[in-house]
C-alpha cells in the first residue's frame, strides 16, 4: 500500500514535510516498512483541505497533529 | 559563430566596504572585451584606481584605441597615491572574439590560465615594454572545450595568515582548475568553485581582494521556464506543445502544471524524496525536462539565492547554499549557470485555494514573483522574454 501525501505550494506550507517524517518513523516503528511506502506527490487536487493525503483510492485531509491518528485509525487498520 | 560565455566575481577583503579589484565587460557586435584590474592597497583608493584602469581600458579598446594609446593614458589619468607616491593598478586585458579568436595583453597580475580536459595550455607570450611598463601581449584560439581564467593575487595568495603559510599558490591554483576542467565545468560554476575554496582558506576573512574570472565560448543555453497552467485548460495541449518545440531546455515549476506536462507526456511523475527539506518542496523527475519543482515556495526560494549571488557583500556566504541538494539551489544554479536565454511561460489560471485569506501566496505574489525574477535575469546579462498563456 501507498500513502501519497500532496507536497503542492499549499500543502507544503501546512506541513507535508513533518507528515512525512511522521509516517515513515510510524512505519519504521510499527515494523511495517514491507506492507506501506510513504510517497510525495505534487497537487492532489485538494488544495483547500491541506495537506491532502491520498490513501486506498480516497483523499483526506491530514494536520501534523492529526497524522499518528490518521495512520494508527485509517492506514494500520487497513494494513494489519 | 559562438556566444562568448564570462562570468566574474570578487571577494572582498575582511573589513572592506569597497573592492580594490574591478573587472570591466565590454559587448561588441564580434566580440567581447574584459578588463580585470587590481588597485594600489584597498578600500576607496584601491577601488578608485581598479574601476578608473578597468574602465578607461574597456572604453577607449572598444573605440579602436591601440594599447600604447591606453596604457599612457590610464598612466596619466591615475591619482597617485600620496603614502607610496605611486599611481598603480594592474590590468589584464582580455578580448574574445565569436570565433574563437583571442588577444590578451597583462600587466603585473597572475598570468592567465587556459585550460581544457585537465591539462593547462601554454601561451604564447611577447613581451613588450611601453611607458616602462612590461605587458605580456598575446594571441591565440580557443575552442568549445577550452577556459580562459583570470584572477587577481588575492587567489594565489588565499589563506596566507590563516590556514597556509604561502598563500594557495599558483601551481595549486592551476591544479586545482585542470581537476575541475575534467567535467566540462561551466564558467560560472568554476568562478563559483574558486571563490568558494579561497574564501575556505581564508576561513571567511579575506585578507586580500579576490577576484576569478572565466570565459569560454559556446552555444547560446536557452531556458524554457514553465510556470502555472494556462487560463484556458482547453489550450494546456498545444501551449505544452509549443513549449517543447521550442529551442532549448525545459524546466516546469509548479504541481499542477507538472501533472499538465506529465499528462501531455503520458508518463507518471516520479518525486525524489531525498531532496525535500523542511523549507524547500522536492524536486521530481520527468523525461525530456531538465529540472521539475513546485511553484510558488521554490521560485521564491531561487530568488532569494540569486539575489544574495548578485550582492558582494553577501555572496561568499550564499556559494555553499547553491550547492545544496534541493529544489531551489538546483533552479538558482541552473538560472546562473546554464543560462543565456530565459523563456518564461507564464499560465494564467487561478488557484481558488491560494486565494484564501490564510495563504500568504495569491494569484498577484505570483505575478510580481515572476517579474522579480525576469528583472533579476535581465540584470545578469541576459535575454529575458515572458509570455503569459
Amino acid at each position: 500500500m501507498v500513502i501519497n501525501v500532496c507536497i503542492g505550494s499549499a500543502c507544503h506550507l501546512k506541513g507535508s514535510y513533518d507528515i512525512i517524517k511522521i509516517f515513515e518513523k510510524l512505519i519504521s516503528e510499527n515494523d511495517m516498512t514491507e506492507k506501506v511506502d510513504v510517497k510525495a506527490s505534487f497537487c492532489l487536487g485538494n488544495c483547500v483541505g491541506a495537506v491532502s493525503v491520498r490513501f486506498d483510492e480516497k483523499i483526506y485531509s491530514v494536520q501534523p497533529e492529526t497524522a499518528e491518528e490518521f495512520f494508527n485509525s485509517i492506514v494500520r487498520k487497513k494494513v494489519c | 559563430m559562438f556566444f562568448i560565455d564570462t562570468a566574474y566575481n570578487s571577494i572582498i577583503k575582511h573589513n572592506e566596504e569597497l573592492c580594490g579589484d574591478h573587472v570591466e565587460q565590454v559587448n561588441l557586435p564580434d566580440s567581447k572585451i574584459l578588463v580585470l584590474s587590481d588597485g594600489l592597497g584597498s578600500g576607496v583608493k584601491a577601488n578608485i584606481l581598479a574601476t578608473l584602469t578597468s574602465k578607461i581600458a574597456a572604453t577607449m579598446l572598444k573605440e579602436g584605441a591601440s594599447l600604447e594609446d591606453t596604457i599612457d593614458t590610464i598612466v596619466h589619468t591615475l591619482p597617485v597615491c600620496s603614502e607610496r607616491k605611486l599611481a598603480y593598478s594592474t590590468f589584464t586585458i582580455i578580448k574574445v572574439y565569436n570565433d574563437g579568436n583571442v588577444y590578451a595583453a597583462e600587466f603585473d597580475n597572475p598570468s592567465i590560465f587556459l585550460i581544457k580536459n585537465g591539462e593547462s595550455k601554454e601561451i604564447h607570450k611577447v613581451k613588450r615594454v611601453i611607458n616602462d611598463k612590461i605587458i605580456y601581449e598575446s594571441n591565440f584560439t580557443i575552442d568549445e572545450e577550452s577556459m580562459i581564467v583570470a584572477v587577481s593575487d588575492g587567489v594565489v595568495h588565499a589563506g596566507v595568515g590563516k590556514s597556509l603559510n604561502l598563500g594557495w599558490q599558483r601551481e595549486n591554483v592551476e591544479n586545482y582548475l585542470k581537476e575541475i576542467s575534467k567535467n566540462n565545468v561551466s564558467t560560472k560554476a568554476t568562478i563559483r568553485y574558486v571563490l568558494n575554496q579561497c574564501n575556505t582558506y581564508y576561513e571567511g576573512e579575506a585578507g586580500d581582494d579576490t577576484t576569478v574570472l572565466a570565459v569560454k565560448i559556446r552555444k547560446q543555453n536557452t531556458i524554457n521556464l514553465f510556470t502555472g497552467p494556462p487560463k484556458n485548460p482547453e489550450e494546456d495541449f498545444s501551449v505544452v506543445n509549443e513549449i517543447l518545440a521550442a529551442e532549448g531546455k525545459v524546466v516546469v515549476c509548479g504541481g499542477t502544471t507538472a501533472n499538465i506536462m506529465a499528462r501531455m507526456l503520458g508518463c507518471e511523475i516520479e518525486i525524489d524524496v531525498s531532496t525535500m527539506t523542511s523549507t524547500v518542496p522536492p524536486v521530481a523527475i520527468l523525461p525530456r525536462i531538465e529540472l521539475v519543482t513546485e511553484g510558488v515556495i521554490t521560485i521564491n526560494k531561487a530568488i532569494e539565492l540569486i539575489t544574495s549571488y548578485n550582492n558582494t557583500m553577501e555572496m561568499p556566504r550564499i556559494l555553499p547554499k547553491l550547492q545544496e541538494r534541493n529544489a531551489a539551489a538546483m533552479l538558482a544554479r541552473l538560472l546562473i549557470e546554464d543560462c543565456d536565454k530565459l523563456n518564461l511561460w507564464v499560465g494564467q489560471a487561478i488557484n481558488p485555494a491560494h486565494q484564501a485569506e490564510s495563504f500568504p501566496m495569491g494569484f498577484n505574489f505570483k505575478i510580481n514573483q515572476i517579474k522579480k525574477l525576469a528583472d533579476l535575469i535581465e540584470k545578469m546579462g541576459k535575454e529575458v522574454n515572458i509570455k503569459y498563456t
